[in-house]
């Protein structure tokens, strides 16, 4: 070999004596060891295999019972909220046909009311009218105590003053008071007595 | 026989193929082994690296993607295991690295490495001129020795080794020309001694 080594004659002399290995009883557990792995690894995804076999029945019917639970709290609360809505509606109806009664009622009363009380003038003025009649017919009138309606009083004292005056022999203080009397109640003249019509036919 | 690239055989061990990667070990154990007895102080240590390294490599195998090259990732492992070993060991390390860093100025004198009048190697067998190769190789500080052990026993190429051990090529070109001219002169000084 010549003295004048160069790079290729150093890397050839290194492989001819590179010639070590490990030892068989290291290789042997170095292959155990992947072997291991792989069982292991194995036996991870028989067991995740086994686990599912195993609880597939219960898992299935767990979900299944899940979802209609699920289903049914749903379409429970719809139906609660629908017949929620359904009381409200029938609430507002009894409300809107209660208020409608009641304003039917309203009107009624205040028709009875109405009527009532046409009725009771209507049957007012008719006394009104019997009882200045009666006045009128008879000199003798009752006391306006007894009788106390409001207007009659009014012509009852009118009636006696305008009698006063005639008594005292005022019979032109009379025809006047009798003619405004007349003025303000003229269905009066149909109902005056002698005294009084003569009265007032001296007037004229 | 059709030869599987390694990469292929690692996937298959990872799909749980324990053939292929019967296969891959027979491949590589050897290369692997000589790359940690190189650079330890004891086979008995070399031993003790080497099957933690496979035993990091089988529980990572699952983390393997076929991007990368088996041979770099394998040797990144080892290579960060053996840098881990030196940090717990910094004592032996500085045995080993306390070698000869650049062929002293003395040395170079005294043997004219282009004179072809000498003969000293040839008077040394082959056996012998492998052993010394291997204690030169021992001498070597460690950045050269592993670049050189890197390719020239594991084969990868100078952008492997430099994504092994994560430097640039230019440093790696530099590393493995250095340590060969250190290996020519370790030789040469051991041929005139004897």
């Amino acid at each position: 070999m010549s003295d004048k080594l160069n790079d290729h004659d150093i890397v050839e002399l290194y492989h001819q004596g590179a010639k070590e290995q490990p030892n068989e009883k290291i290789d042997a557990s170095i292959l155990s060891l992947a072997k291991q792995q792989h069982e292991k690894k194995n036996v991870v995804a028989i067991n995740k295999k086994r686990f599912y076999r195993a609880w597939y029945g219960q898992l299935s019917t767990a979900a299944s019972l899940v979802i209609v639970a699920v289903l049914y709290f749903q379409n429970n609360n719809v139906l609660e909220q629908s017949s929620d809505d359904i009381q409200q509606i029938q609430l507002l109806n009894e409300q809107s046909l209660d208020m409608r009664l009641r304003s039917e009622m309203q009107k009624d009363k205040e028709a009875a009311t109405a009527y009532s009380q046409n009725k009771l003038i209507k049957a007012t003025e008719k006394q009104q009218s019997e009882v200045s009649r009666a006045l009128i017919m008879d000199q003798n009138l009752p006391s306006a105590d007894s009788i106390n309606p409001p207007n009659m009083s009014e012509i009852t004292v009118e009636l006696e003053r305008i009698n006063k005056l005639i008594s005292n022999g005022n019979n032109q203080q009379a025809t006047a008071a009798l003619k405004l009397l007349l003025q303000k109640y003229p269905t009066l003249k149909a109902d005056l007595t002698v005294p009084y019509l003569k009265l007032l036919d001296n007037d004229d | 026989m059709e030869e599987i690239d390694d990469e292929t055989l690692m996937m298959q061990y990872a799909k749980g193929d324990v053939q292929a990667f019967t296969r891959l070990y027979y491949r590589h154990k050897d290369s692997l082994y000589r790359y940690f007895l190189r650079q330890t102080a004891s086979p008995e240590v070399a031993e003790e690296l080497y099957q933690e390294v496979w035993g990091k490599l089988i529980k990572a195998h699952l983390d393997y993607s076929a991007t990368s090259k088996f041979t770099t990732w394998l040797y990144r492992i080892a290579h960060n295991h053996l840098v881990d070993h030196y940090r717990h060991n910094s004592t032996a390390t500085k045995i080993i690295t306390a070698s000869i860093d650049e062929p002293s100025e003395e040395l170079t004198k005294s043997i004219d490495l282009s004179d072809p009048q000498s003969n000293l190697l040839e008077s040394l067998s082959q056996s012998q001129q492998m052993q010394q190769l291997k204690q030169c190789l021992q001498q070597l500080p460690r950045a050269q020795k592993e670049a050189f052990l890197l390719k020239h026993e594991s084969g990868l190429s100078l952008k492997e080794i430099a994504l092994v051990i994560n430097e640039t090529t230019e440093n790696i070109k530099s590393r493995l020309r250095y340590g060969l001219s250190k290996l020519k002169h370790c030789l040469r000084l051991n041929g005139e001694s004897k």
